[in-house]
């Protein structure tokens, strides 16, 4: 992933030393805010600020992008001082849902919003905000695909899965600012009272282009020379960047563009594939990031990159951004029709993390995401299984009841991605000695196996025998997608856990391979690939 | 600094050459390690901050200077005047605040050695209107100054965007490739992300004064980066593999 691109600056120095004009390592991202952990003896110096916390990694101050799951993706959140590019899908109807989440959640912490558009009033924008959930109905929301009911506070203990008992539980009772990633109900508009009260700032184009502002000479296209105009200006009236002595704001700005590079700003990126004005936009995003580093701000920007004639600027464009994410819908592509993405709605491309003073970034093991729109919620969901990121609660497949295999389905989910991997990896590596690509599940030595070759292994019970997964050449070829299918089927037909006495009894290398099936600690992971393929 | 990295490179702090100029490129990853481990590397274990006071460390900071020069009119010539010109000429100004910076300051005690000049980077002042040229003119101006004149060392960062054919980009990145004494390129895998193997680092050293054996080397090495360091280990030899 390409990092920030740091500006063209030079730094020369005398003597032995290198001066460097990498933004990241030197002054621009000093600590703004204060740590989580308030004390109160230091005094009013670690007020903290609504709706933000320090990153785990480095310590930057991050805000919440309004998607719990895209937080989670980015590392924590979007850090202040950053920019979040988003792709636009095709047809323009999924960038906004992400644009007014942004700003919504804004609302919701109190942040001061700036919207800017060339399309849309922005006052009709804040309208249409989707209306932040309460979290007992949060919990509803999630319990319509949980098998784990929210039962009397006593039971609770019991029927959470081992694995997740060390989790927060969710707090019961209204929404709270203080909370960090809120959820939001699609399909209710926030209410009037919440807009009313919060401290916005509006740019429509058209309104602004007419009147005769004092333009200082730049080579931008109008609009966007205006646009700075009215951010610097918003920033330093309102004392985001500390420099007015009479405004001392502690408080978060979100910066949300709408569109921008689109004809409607006045630019030709989009029309033609050498404009005149090629590189107005990607100045407007120097300088724009310029604004932001210097201020307690934060600003997310829709770009409809896929009318960009030319792929030079889009590189261009995604270099001079922190955070980029491409948003892909199916709508009108052959993957509309593809059975593996009948649930979804489109894919979701996290192409760039910023390194922010630091040599590494919190990237996502999972690179294959998709989300969908619900009736009210929109979810991104990753990896193999596609299990549901901003859920707390672990998506169960199957309805079993049974404890034990709750225990083992819940293992599915959660942060392993890499186990999963392994899981797909050990598939296609470590079976391809025993059959072309063509694989069947099998139990072992009991007569009665052959019930369970179609459904899968069923009642491995408690008994002193054991049981092995044997993988049996099969005629048809199968991939390792269609294994995963009949692993879904093992599943909901309760596969346990070994006994101690079975584990003794089988070899090394199934007892590894069942539990790397099950997605369980297994120790030894490297070896258990080898033994595979020396099978 | 990293220490592997100066083994690979054969050098150290203490004995490094003087007159060179480095290209760092990446191409499908961030190459801003790179960057960091020559700042630490001439630095020689001072920190930032400290380099700064001292005057050891001269810093333009292209992001703040931006915002100074659109939003307020500047009486005497800023480095990045570039920014308010419709038609944007050359870096002169830039050129002439690196001369600056780094003239000899005639104290009588000499403090430091010699200067480096570290660009990070040049290809978003292609982003910024330049052209490819105005910026090859800039590097030979300083390469001039600081490389032959001044007997300093230069540092610079080019993107290389690969497939998505920026012709200024190219030129920009042969014109400096075929300048520089040793390139080192950060590649990201052809196979896409790794958790333990984040790119491929290639080294060229281009000596045209050595006979043609020894005039073009190339070393390839992958590479992990972790929180403090990187570490460095041939194709294929990632610790985790093995």
């Amino acid at each position: 992933m390409a990092a920030v691109a740091t500006c063209g600056s030079v730094a020369a120095s005398t003597g032995s030393a290198v001066a460097t004009a990498s933004k990241s390592n030197v002054t621009s991202f000093q600590r703004r805010g204060p740590r989580a952990s308030v004390t109160n003896d230091s005094g009013p110096r670690l007020v903290s600020i609504a709706g933000t916390r320090p990153s785990v990694r480095n310590g930057q101050l991050l805000v919440s992008t309004g998607l719990p799951a895209l937080d989670q993706l980015l590392g924590g959140g979007l850090a202040v001082g950053t920019v979040l590019l988003i792709e636009e899908d095709k047809y323009n109807i999924y960038s906004p849902l992400l644009f007014k989440y942004f700003l919504a959640e804004g609302i919701v912490n109190g942040h001061t919003l700036l919207v800017a558009s060339a399309k849309e009033d922005p006052a009709n924008i804040l309208q249409e905000l989707p209306a932040p959930l309460l979290d007992d109905k949060c919990k509803k929301e999630f319990d319509e695909d949980v098998y784990n009911h929210k039962t009397p506070e006593s039971n609770i203990k019991m029927k959470i899965a081992w694995r997740y008992q060390l989790l927060p539980k969710m707090e019961i009772g209204p929404v709270s600012s203080s909370r960090f990633g809120h959820y939001y109900d699609a399909s209710k508009r926030m209410p009037q009272e919440l807009i009313e009260a919060s401290n916005w700032h509006g740019f429509f184009l058209p309104e602004k282009i007419s009147s005769t502002l004092k333009v200082e000479p730049c080579s931008l296209t109008p609009g966007y020379t205006k646009l700075l105009q009215f951010i610097q200006n918003i920033i330093y009236e309102e004392g985001f960047d500390g420099s007015n002595p009479q405004k001392k704001q502690r408080n978060i700005l979100r910066i949300g563009i709408q569109n921008l590079g689109s004809p409607l700003w006045g630019d030709d990126i989009c029309c033609a594939e050498n404009g005149g004005n090629s590189h107005s936009l990607t100045k407007f995003l120097y300088v724009l990031r310029g604004l932001l580093r210097t201020s307690l701000s934060a600003c997310i920007i829709t770009m409809p990159t896929h009318l960009i004639q030319n792929k030079a600027i889009i590189a261009r464009v995604t270099t001079l951004s922190d955070v980029v994410v491409g948003l892909e819908s199916f709508i009108g592509s052959e993957r509309e029709t593809n059975p593996l993405y009948k649930d979804y709605h489109g894919l979701i491309h996290i192409r760039q993390i910023p390194r922010l003073n630091n040599l590494i970034c919190d990237e996502s093991d999972v690179k294959d995401l998709a989300f969908k729109l619900k009736r009210k919620l929109f979810t991104i969901e990753a990896g193999v299984q596609w299990h549901d990121l901003g859920s707390r609660q672990p998506r169960l497949l199957g309805s079993s009841n049974s404890p034990a295999s709750a225990s083992l389905v819940a293992g599915i989910t959660g942060a392993h991605h890499h186990t999963q991997l392994i899981f797909v990896f050990l598939v296609e590596m470590g079976f391809h000695h025993v059959g072309q690509a063509g694989l069947e599940l099998l139990t072992s030595g009991d007569s009665s196996a052959s019930a369970s070759q179609s459904a899968g292994i069923t009642g491995m019970s408690y008994r002193a025998r054991p049981r092995a997964l044997y993988f049996k050449e099969n005629k048809s070829k199968v991939g390792a997608r269609q294994l995963l299918e009949t692993r879904e089927e093992h599943l909901s037909s309760r596969l346990l856990i070994l006994t101690q006495a079975e584990r003794l009894c089988m070899g090394r290398r199934f007892f590894t391979a069942f539990h790397i099936f099950n997605e369980l600690p297994c120790k030894g992971d490297c070896i258990c690939l080898q033994t595979c393929q020396t099978q | 600094m990293f220490v592997e990295l100066n083994n690979l490179l054969n050098t150290a702090p203490d004995r490094a050459e003087q007159g060179k100029l480095t290209l760092l490129c990446d191409a499908k990853t961030d190459g801003s390690f790179l960057v960091h481990h020559f700042l630490s590397f001439y630095l020689k274990g001072v920190s930032l901050t400290m380099a700064r006071e001292r005057g050891q460390l001269v810093f333009l900071e292209g992001l703040k200077s931006a915002v100074d020069v659109v939003f307020q009119a500047q009486k005497e010539p800023h480095p990045l005047q570039f920014l308010r010109e419709a038609n944007a000429g050359n870096l002169k100004p830039l050129f002439e605040f690196v001369r600056e910076a780094l003239k000899p300051v005639d104290s009588g005690e000499a403090r430091w050695t010699y200067p480096v000049l570290l660009v990070d980077d040049l290809s978003v002042l292609l982003s910024l209107g330049m052209g490819a040229v105005a910026v090859l003119d800039f590097i030979h101006y300083c390469r001039a100054t600081v490389c032959w004149e001044l007997k300093g060392n230069m540092v610079v960062l080019v993107h290389d965007s690969g497939d998505a054919e920026d012709e200024e980009n190219d030129i920009l990145l042969n014109g400096l490739s075929h300048q520089s004494h040793l390139i080192l390129r950060a590649e990201g895998l052809a196979t896409g992300f790794c958790r333990d193997v984040h790119g491929q680092l290639r080294i060229l050293w281009r000596r045209p004064s050595q006979p043609a054996v020894h005039r073009d080397q190339s070393f390839t090495y992958q590479y992990k980066i972790q929180d403090k360091s990187v570490s460095f280990f041939a194709k294929g030899m990632s610790p985790a593999v093995l």
